[in-house]
C-alpha cells in the first residue's frame, strides 16, 4: 500500500508544529536557563563519536548482509575486555589502570583481533545458515547471541565494574602557572576538554577516512558490488560468502574499537556495558542517518550524542524529573526518523 | 448503469506517469480484458481499482457510487474480488482454512461472541464450513480440502486462490494473470470455466492477461494499454485489426494480432 | 451479491465412503477417546499437584512457570499468530505489574481489580506500538520494540510517584491466597482461562483474521478483512494478556522494581517462544514452564550433584545457545518435534498430514515458524 510516512496531510502539518514549538522552547530554554550550548555540544560529541564508530558496523553489516547485528554491542564489549586482561596480565580481577605503552598497543592489537574473529565466526556459524529465513530471524539469532556473549562474560568475570584507562588520561594542558598546576586560558565554553574526547573523535575521522579508502580498493568495491546484486556479483566471480565474512569481520574489528573508547569514555568495564550503553543510541544513529549509508552512520551518531545531551542538560536545568533523558530523547528521534524519513538523513530510497 | 466504471484515474511514482487519464467501464454481466505489454501499468490500474494504491487524479466508480476513497476490505464488502499475480492465499493454512477465512465479511458473530463461544457463532461456523464445501465442489477440488498449500501444484494453487476469491461472494471478479504458469490445454479449461462461472454465478468479469488470443475468445470488450495511456478500446474484432494495437505488441509493421 | 445461492449444488457430487469424506470432521474411537482422556488427566492432575511435591522453599517457581505460560501465549499472539516481531515484552508486564501494584497498594483497591487494571494498562501500552507497527515493517520495527523495552524500563518505570522508581513497588497477594502455594494455584487458574481464551479466538473470525496477516495483509485486506483493525486488536490483546501476567507476576515476590524488567527478560520470552514453538499453544507454554524453572534446575543441580558443572550463572548462555540452535536447526521448536503427540493430544489423528494453525504451522518444514 502506498504511504510515504506514518501521518499524512493535515495531521502531519500538526506534528510538524509541535515539534516546530518543542525546538523553539527548548532553545529559548537554552539561551535562558544559561546552558552553554559549545560545552554541551563537546559532551555530546564524545558520546556521538562512540555511537558512530558502532554504528558504523551496524551500518556495514546491513548494507552487506540486510541483518541489524545485535551482537554488535558485545562485539565491543569483549575486546575491551580481552584488552583489559592483557593489561592485567591475565589476572580477571586484577588493576588494569597506568598501562605500559607497550601493554596498549599490545592489548588493542588483540582486541580489534578478537572482535574480528568474533564477527567472522557469528557470520558463518549462525548467519550464513539463516540465508534463507527472514531477516528478523536473523536479528534474533544475534540477539540471542549478544545473550549469550553477556552470559558468558558474566560467568568469566561477575557481574563487578572495573576500573579501566583512556589511551591517554587528564585534560591537555596549554599554560600552567608557577606551581606547575595547569591553568589553561585555552577551554572550550569554560569546561577543560579531556584528551579522550579528541582521541575519540579523531579516531572516528581516521576510521572513516580508512573505510572510503578501503571502500575504493578491489576488495572494498567488490564488497559494495555484492551488496547492490550478490547474484551479479557471483557470476562475476566474487564469493558472496566471502564478502560476507569480511564485511562482518570489519565489523568486528569496528565494533571492537567503539567497545574499547566506549569503555574509556566512563573509565569503567561491566559485563554487556556495550550493549547496555551504547547499543540503541547506535542503531538509532545509523537510522537517522541512513542505515544503508556508512557516513550516514558516522552524521547520525554524532547527531544523535549531541541531541541526548541536550535532552540530558535540559531536564537537568528545568529540573523536569524525567528519568533517563537519553532513552527518552533516543526513541523520540528513533520515531521521528521512521515517521517522517524512513531512509534516514543520506540513506537512498531502498 | 456501468457495475465498475474508472474516469481519469492517473497516478505518478517518483519520476515516473505509472497511469495517465485511464478512463474505463464495465456493464453488468460483460467479460472485461484489460491487455498491453509488460509494464504498460495493467496490475497499477487493478491496484487503483482495488484500493491497493490511491489514484492522484481521477474516479473510481461502482454502481454509481465514488470508491476512491475507500480501503481495499470497504470495496471487497461491496462486491469487488480479486485475484493477485503472486497466488494470494494464506499459506499456511489448508485449502478449507483458506476458504473459511475468506468468508470473512459475510460473518455476522461479533469479538466477544466468538471468543465465549455463543451458540449461534458455533451454528454459523457450521454453516461456514459448508459453504466451504460447496465452493470446493464446484471448483472440483473437494478431494484437496484438507491438504496444506505447499503440496499443491501451481495451477491448482490458482484454483484454490479463485475458490477463495468466490467464497467472498464478489459479484465482480477482478483477475489479474490468472493464466500464468498454466499449460495450453489449461488455459483453454480455463476459459470454458470462466464462462460458466459469468453464467452461473452471474458475475462480471474483469481480467489482465497476455494471451492475446485467449482475451479475443472469451472478452465481450477490450481495453489495451501501453506506456500507462490507454491505448486503444473496443470489441475484439476491432482490437484484433487494430494496427497500432499491434505495433505496440510486436513492433514496427505489424498490422493485425492473433 | 448471490454467488452462494447460485452454486449449483446438484451437480454431479462425487460419492464418498463414510471414512473418505472430507466434510465429516474425524473423530477418535471410543478406546481412542478414554486412552487421551487419561493421558489428559494425568498431565493435568501431575500439573496440579506438583506445589505440594516441591520443596517448600521452591513453590514460588511454580508461580513463575505458571506466569511466564500466559506471557508464552501472549508472545505467540503477537509472533505466532500476526507474525509481528516483539523484543520488548517485557514492559508490558512491567506496566501490567506496577499498574496493579499501584492501584492495590496506592488506591486501595481490592486486588481483583488491581489485576483487571494491569490487564487493561497492558493493552493500553500496546496501542502506540500497534499503531507504529501499521507503518513500521518488518527489522525497523523490531528495533522500535527493542527501544520501547529500553524507554519503559529506564524511564516509565522509573517515575518515582508510581512506581516508586529505584526501590520498587509493593504488590501484595490476595487475602484468599496470601500463601505460596494457593497463589500457584490462583496463577494456573488464570493460565486455564487465558488458554482457553487462546483456544475460542483461534476458532473464530478475529483469530483467523488476525493470522491470515502474518502471510499476506494485502490478500487479508482483499478478503475484506480490516487489516489495520485486526493489527491493532492483535497488539492491545497481547499486551493485556502480558499485562495479567504482570499483576500476577508482582505478586510472587510481592514487590515489583524496573530492574525486574531488562532486556535480557525481553529476549528471554522470545526465547521460550521460539525454542516452544512459534503457533503452537502447547509448544508455547512448554517453553514457558521450561525457561522459568531452568535457573532454579540449573541451581538445583549445580548444589545436588558433583558432576554437575553449570550453576545457575551457565543459565542464561545455555539458553541462548539453545535459542540459536534452534533457529537454525529446529525452527518449529519444542513443537514440531512433539507434532505428532500434541495433536493426538488435541483429539486429532496422529498422523495426520494436516498443517493446521492451531497445532503449529510448522508442518510444511518450518518456513512459516520462524518468527
Amino acid at each position: 500500500m502506498e504511504e510515504s510516512g506514518l501521518v499524512e496531510g493535515r495531521a502531519k502539518l500538526l506534528v510538524y508544529a509541535a515539534v516546530g514549538i518543542a525546538v523553539v522552547g527548548l532553545l529559548f530554554g537554552v539561551l535562558l536557563r544559561d546552558i552553554d550550548p559549545l560545552a554541551v555540544t563537546v559532551i555530546g560529541l564524545q558520546v556521538g563519536a562512540v555511537y558512530s564508530l558502532v554504528g558504523l558496523g551496524l551500518a556495514l553489516v546491513y548494507k552487506a548482509t540486510k541483518v541489524l547485528n545485535f551482537a554488535q554491542g558485545e562485539l565491543g564489549t569483549v575486546p575491551a575486555f580481552i584488552f583489559f586482561l592483557t593489561l592485567t596480565g591475565w589476572d580477571r580481577f586484577g588493576d588494569a589502570s597506568d598501562p605500559t605503552t607497550g601493554a596498549l598497543i599490545l592489548g588493542t592489537v588483540l582486541a580489534i583481533l578478537s572482535g574480528a574473529v568474533m564477527a567472522v565466526l557469528i557470520n558463518v556459524l549462525i548467519i550464513q545458515r539463516l540465508a534463507d529465513a527472514s531477516p528478523v530471524t536473523a536479528l534474533v539469532a544475534t540477539a540471542g547471541t549478544a545473550f549469550a556473549l553477556v552470559a558468558s562474560e558474566l560467568i568469566i568475570f561477575e557481574a563487578s565494574a572495573r576500573k579501566f584507562p583512556r589511551y591517554v588520561g587528564g585534560v591537555p594542558c596549554f599554560e600552567s602557572n608557577a606551581e606547575g598546576a595547569c591553568i589553561n586560558a585555552f577551554s572550550l565554553g569554560g569546561i577543560n576538554v579531556p584528551w579522550h574526547t579528541f582521541i575519540v573523535i579523531g579516531v572516528l575521522a581516521a576510521t572513516a577516512i580508512a573505510l572510503a579508502i578501503f571502500f575504493r580498493t578491489p576488495p572494498g568495491i567488490a564488497l559494495l558490488a555484492t551488496a547492490q546484486d550478490p547474484f551479479a556479483a557471483e557470476l562475476q566471480g566474487v564469493s558472496v560468502r566471502a564478502m560476507s565474512m569480511l564485511a562482518w569481520g570489519t565489523a568486528g574489528a569496528l565494533g571492537a574499537i567503539g567497545g574499547l573508547l566506549g569503555a574509556g569514555v566512563f573509565e569503567s568495564l561491566e559485563p554487556g556495558q556495550t550493549t547496555s550503553t551504547f547499543l540503541i543510541p547506535a542503531f538509532t544513529g545509523a537510522v537517522l542517518g541512513g542505515l544503508n549509508s556508512m557516513p550516514g552512520a558516522v552524521v547520525g551518531g554524532l547527531l544523535l550524542g549531541v541531541v541526548v545531551a541536550f535532552a540530558n542538560q535540559i531536564v537537568l536545568e528545568f529540573g523536569w524529573g524525567i528519568p533517563g533523558p537519553p532513552q527518552v530523547a533516543t526513541f523520540a528521534v528513533l520515531l521521528l526518523v521512521l515517521m517522517f524519513r524512513p531512509r534516514g538523513l543520506l540513506g537512498k530510497e531502498a | 448503469m456501468p457495475v465498475l466504471e474508472t474516469q481519469g484515474v492517473s497516478i505518478r511514482f517518483g519520476g515516473l506517469q505509472a497511469l495517465g487519464d485511464v478512463s474505463f467501464r464495465v456493464d453488468e454481466l460483460e467479460i472485461v480484458g484489460l491487455i498491453g505489454p509488460n509494464g504498460a501499468g495493467k496490475t497499477t490500474f487493478f491496484n487503483c481499482i482495488t484500493g491497493f494504491y490511491r489514484p492522484d487524479t481521477g474516479l473510481v466508480r461502482y454502481r454509481g457510487e465514488d470508491i476512491t476513497g475507500l480501503r481495499p476490505d470497504q470495496r471487497t464488502h461491496l462486491g469487488l474480488g480479486r485475484t493477485f499475480q503472486t497466488v494470494g492465499l494464506v499459506r499456511s493454512f489448508t485449502v478449507l482454512e483458506n476458504l473459511i477465512v475468506a468468508q470473512h465479511q459475510k460473518i455476522n458473530y461479533g469479538l466477544a461472541a466468538g471468543i465465549l463461544g455463543a451458540p449461534w457463532s458455533i451454528a454459523e461456523e457450521k454453516v461456514l464450513r459448508e459453504r466451504a464445501f460447496e465452493i470446493l465442489e464446484y471448483m472440483e477440488l473437494i478431494d484437496h480440502a484438507h491438504s496444506p498449500l505447499g503440496g499443491l501444484s501451481y495451477g491448482m494453487l490458482k484454483q484454490v486462490e479463485t475458490a477463495a476469491v468466490l467464497a467472498t461472494d464478489p459479484d465482480v471478479l477482478m483477475l489479474d494473470e490468472p493464466l500464468a504458469g498454466l499449460a495450453p490445454e489449461e488455459a483453454e479449461a480455463f476459459g470454458d470455466r470462466l464462462l460458466e462461472m459469468r453464467r452461473d454465478l452471474s458475475l462480471t468479469i474483469v481480467i489482465i492477461e497476455h494471451h492475446v488470443p485467449f482475451m479475443l475468445r472469451v472478452c465481450d470488450f477490450l481495453y489495451v494499454l501501453n506506456f500507462g495511456q490507454l491505448l486503444a478500446e473496443g470489441k475484439p474484432d476491432d482490437i484484433r485489426g487494430n494496427r497500432d494495437v499491434a505495433e505496440a505488441y510486436m513492433g514496427e509493421g505489424a498490422s493485425a494480432l492473433g | 451479491m448471490a454467488v452462494m445461492e447460485r452454486i449449483d449444488t446438484d451437480r454431479t457430487t462425487p460419492g464418498f465412503e463414510p471414512e473418505d469424506d472430507p466434510r465429516i470432521p474425524w473423530r477418535p474411537s471410543l478406546p481412542g477417546i478414554v486412552a487421551r482422556l487419561i493421558v489428559l488427566g494425568g498431565v493435568i492432575g501431575l500439573l496440579l499437584a506438583i506445589p505440594y511435591l516441591m520443596p517448600e522453599v521452591l513453590v514460588n517457581i511454580a508461580s513463575k512457570a505458571a506466569v511466564f505460560a500466559i506471557v508464552a501465549l501472549s508472545m505467540n499472539l503477537l509472533m505466532g499468530y500476526t507474525g509481528q516481531v516483539s523484543l520488548g515484552h517485557a514492559a508490558f508486564l512491567g506496566f501490567g505489574a506496577f499498574g496493579s501494584a499501584y492501584l492495590i497498594s496506592q488506591s486501595d483497591v481490592p486486588w481483583i481489580g488491581g489485576i483487571i487494571g494491569g490487564t487493561l494498562i497492558g493493552g493500553l501500552a500496546a496501542l502506540p506500538l500497534g499503531a507504529i507497527a501499521l507503518r513500521v515493517q518488518g527489522l525497523y520495527l523490531a528495533l522500535v520494540t527493542i527501544a520501547f523495552g529500553f524507554l519503559a524500563q529506564e524511564t516509565v518505570f522509573k517515575v518515582r510517584s508510581v512506581t516508586g522508581g529505584g526501590a520498587g513497588a509493593q504488590a501484595p497477594r490476595p487475602s484468599f491466597a496470601s500463601g505460596d502455594i494457593a497463589y500457584v494455584y490462583v496463577c494456573l487458574v488464570v493460565l486455564f482461562l487465558v488458554w482457553a481464551l487462546d483456544w475460542r479466538l483461534t476458532a473464530s473470525r478475529a483469530g483467523r483474521a488476525i493470522q491470515a496477516l502474518r502471510d499476506d495483509e494485502r490478500v487479508a485486506a482483499s478478503w475484506g478483512i480490516n487489516v489495520t483493525g485486526y493489527k491493532l486488536l492483535a497488539f492491545t490483546l497481547s499486551g493485556a494478556i502480558a499485562g495479567l501476567a504482570g499483576g500476577l507476576f508482582a505478586g510472587i515476590e510481592q514487590i515489583v522494581s524496573p530492574q525486574d524488567f531488562q532486556f535480557g527478560l525481553s529476549v528471554t520470552f522470545v526465547l521460550m517462544t521460539v525454542v516452544g514453538g512459534l503457533g503452537s499453544r502447547p509448544g508455547v507454554v512448554t517453553g514457558g514452564i521450561l525457561f522459568a524453572t531452568l535457573p532454579t534446575l540449573f541451581e538445583q543441580a549445580h548444589a545436588a550433584w558433583s558432576w554437575w558443572p553449570f550453576g545457575i550463572l551457565w543459565e542464561p548462555l545455555i539458553a541462548a545457545l539453545l535459542l540459536i540452535v534452534t533457529l537454525i536447526f529446529f525452527p518449529g521448536g519444542i513443537a514440531q518435534q512433539n507434532e505428532h503427540l500434541y495433536r493426538w493430544l488435541s483429539f486429532r489423528r496422529f498422523h495426520e498430514h494436516k498443517s493446521s494453525a492451531v497445532a503449529g504451522g510448522a508442518a510444511g518444514g518450518g518456513e512459516g515458524a520462524r518468527p
